[in-house]
């Protein structure tokens, strides 16, 4: 019996999710690799934009010899971003295992980026954990590189008013400290979105991608003090800033935020301070060798390390914790002599 | 190029005074050429000391000066000038040859030594020689150690793309003897001597960058101390928690973490993750039926990074109760989570996190971290 034939049988309407054709099994949780846009452009051979027709369940299958489902769909394609393909429309393949292995699928109807890979004449999801991401219908994609194209199909969802606020904030999600011009465009036009919510995860999505226009919303919502933030929200925010952060025009900001009541905001900061790569940033991380906060401490012994060039003093927690007072006055000595 | 333009400078010099004497027959000698030390190894300067002896068969206690040109084979190049008093029929030089930036092979010194001297008779000086001497300095080479700088620790694992021991190799042979000179209680070696050795990290880890200094000796020479790192994973950063819908469990939550090592840095190659779960689940909503999934472990493809994926539950079970996407912050049940790196067998590797995996009614999130653990 052929593929085509299995899916003359088990085709579903495009209104069908996944879900109405698979047999779950326990509750999902996996580690998995992180969603990276860029990777996955280059690891696909096929990049399509368009709405995905139907899927359906071709059979039982295996992966890595535990038991799966075999699942085909269709994908009626508005742009190629990256490849080329015959006709308007393209059919793919992807296995979900029945042991949950942190794969996804793709659902019925939705309007997706697919990011596909060519395997013995078919077409399989280039990655099983980040198979697509969310597009706009109707977007303009001009940019030549596959990735920046990419962008574009992911910001029209932010610009688009027709959107929900849980789509826009799965397209900012899926830009999340991308650095290229199209998501930056579109990440700054999600800073004008009426949910404060939604404008913070555009700001620190930003931030991620070492884009200083979300940082003044960012730092005024960690100063504020008995307004209700979800943490989460800033949880996400002190994270942009210690892992994304490092232009020095940020360097007021994050002086700031030194400031903060907080012991993580004050720590993100002095993370960010030491990897701004700037001599302005000194004489701030200095001041922080006299927090009470001894991670804060430590970010700023390392990130004084690394700024003045002299990375052989960055020192593990236990070194820093047993000689601290060593450390510190080093470093009060070091800078109070440049 | 400069020692034939040297040369040539020293025969104009003779053609200007006089080459020899007329009248008398003398002679000058290069004696006694010594270099020291030698052999000499890696660096060190030689020092180069002979003596000029001179003598003629009329008025010998007449030499003024006696003008030296030293070559070597490295490059080297100098001149010296010594007076010579009354009744001195030799002159002691001592120079020295830099070796600077180091120098592998042996070498080659030629002296060439002429003296001035006045000759009463005529009434004026003359040069007599120039004559050669030769010397040798013999190079005997400290020990080199080539190999990784840095030593890993995953908790007895050995994850492919990490060194979690290291073979350093001495130039010097299987004479070599290996020494710890800083660090001891932090790698083991497999032996005192030969030619490689290898190197196995303690549980007790590197406080900086090249802590662990090993050397290494051979024919009484001692090597540069060779630097090493060891590095373990040793938290987990937290970079981003989301969430987003899926069409089969309702909800997609991620957590995203990026590896650190114990001097702050992120781990630099792909690398196995583990997660267990420390206790049973504890259900928070009254008859829920959502169901625990067994742990996992992976390989990350982008370096240190990688996200936990939290999924709701499937909605036909029927679960309840139902996922929703919409970030609904009521519980539902949660379990103690732990994180390991360094293999995909539950259990295996450095415990870097442990937390709360609390899954919520539209998401899910970690809660009680703490990492480093305690």
């Amino acid at each position: 019996m052929g593929i085509s034939n299995i899916l003359d049988r088990r085709i579903l309407s495009s209104s069908v999710l996944i879900a109405a054709v698979l047999l779950p099994a326990t509750g999902h949780v996996a580690p998995v690799p992180v969603f990276d846009i860029a990777a996955l452009v280059g690891r696909a051979d096929v990049v399509v934009v368009g709405r995905v027709s139907q899927v359906a369940d071709a059979g039982p299958g295996r992966i890595n010899g535990a038991e799966a489902r075999t699942m085909i769909g269709d994908i009626d394609v508005d742009h190629v971003i990256k490849g080329a393909i015959e006709g308007s429309s393209l059919r793919f393949h992807f296995t979900l295992p029945d042991v949950p292995m942190g794969y996804r699928g793709v659902a019925a109807g939705s309007y997706r980026v697919l990011f596909l890979k060519a395997s013995d004449g078919t077409y399989q999801f280039a990655s099983p954990y980040h198979p697509s991401v969310i597009a706009q219908p109707g977007a303009t994609l001009v940019a030549k590189a596959a990735v920046d194209q990419v962008a574009e199909a992911v910001g029209a969802v932010i610009r688009s008013s027709a959107n929900s606020p849980m789509e826009k904030r799965e397209a900012i999600s899926a830009l999340w400290g991308v650095q290229n011009t199209a998501a930056r465009a579109a990440l700054r036009v999600a800073l004008s979105e009426r949910e404060p919510a939604l404008r913070l995860h555009a700001a620190g999505a930003l931030i991620a991608a070492n884009d200083v226009s979300g940082l003044p919303m960012a730092t005024d919502a960690l100063l504020l003090t008995g307004q209700a933030v979800p943490p989460d929200v800033l949880l996400n925010l002190r994270g942009a800033i210690a892992r994304g952060m490092t232009d020095p025009a940020a360097i007021p900001s994050l002086a700031r935020l030194l400031a903060s009541k907080e012991d993580a905001t004050r720590r993100a900061a002095a993370a960010a301070l030491g990897r701004t790569n700037s001599t302005s940033a000194i004489a701030v991380l200095a001041r922080a060798l006299d927090d009470s906060d001894f991670d804060v401490r430590l970010s700023a012994a390392r990130g004084l390390a690394e700024l003045t060039g002299q990375r052989e003093r960055r020192m593990s927690d236990a070194a820093f914790r047993d000689n601290e007072q060593q450390f510190i006055a080093y470093w009060k000595d070091w800078v109070a002599k440049r | 190029m400069q020692r034939a333009i040297r040369s040539t400078c020293l025969c104009l010099t003779l053609l200007l005074f006089g080459v020899v004497s007329p009248a008398y027959a003398q002679y000058v000698s290069v004696n006694a050429v010594r270099t020291s030390p030698n052999p000499f190894s890696d660096g060190q300067a030689v020092e180069l000391a002979f003596r000029v002896e001179f003598d003629y068969d009329y008025g010998w206690n007449y030499a003024t000066n006696v003008y030296v040109e030293i070559w070597g084979s490295d490059g080297y190049y100098t001149t010296a000038w010594n007076d010579v008093y009354y009744s001195q029929s030799s002159v002691e030089f001592s120079v020295y040859d830099g070796l600077a930036g180091g120098y592998y092979g042996d070498v080659f010194y030629t002296i060439q030594a002429s003296v001035l001297y006045y000759d009463p008779e005529w009434g004026q000086t003359w040069w007599a020689g120039p004559t050669m001497g030769s010397g040798q300095a013999t190079y005997a080479p400290r020990p080199r150690i080539s190999g990784p700088g840095t030593l890993w620790s995953f908790g007895g694992q050995t994850p492919s793309g990490y060194a979690t021991s290291v073979t350093l190799t001495s130039d010097a042979g299987p004479s070599t003897q290996w020494s710890v000179i800083q660090g001891s209680n932090k790698v083991t070696l497999s032996s005192q001597s030969g030619s490689s050795v290898t190197v196995n990290p303690t549980a007790s880890m590197s406080n900086g960058h090249g802590d662990i200094l090993i050397t290494a000796t051979a024919n009484g020479l001692t090597s540069e101390a060779f630097a090493l790192t060891s590095r373990t994973p040793h938290r987990l950063e937290h970079v981003l928690t989301d969430w987003g819908c899926d069409g089969t469990y309702g909800y997609r939550a991620r957590v995203l973490y990026v590896i650190k090592d114990q001097l702050g840095d992120d781990l630099p190659a792909n690398v196995p993750v583990n997660e267990d779960w420390t206790t049973g689940v504890v259900n928070d909503y009254p008859n829920t039926n959502w169901r625990q999934a067994n742990p996992l472990g992976f390989t990350t493809e982008n370096g240190a990074a990688f996200e936990d994926g939290m999924f709701g539950e499937y909605p036909g079970l029927p679960a309840v109760p139902q996922p929703t996407c919409d970030g609904n912050s009521q519980p539902v049940q949660h379990w103690g989570q732990a994180w390991r790196i360094g293999s995909e067998a539950i259990g295996a590797g450095t415990l870097v996190q442990t937390n709360t995996l609390q899954k919520l009614i539209g998401r899910a999130i970690h809660t009680n971290i703490v990492s480093p653990p305690q």
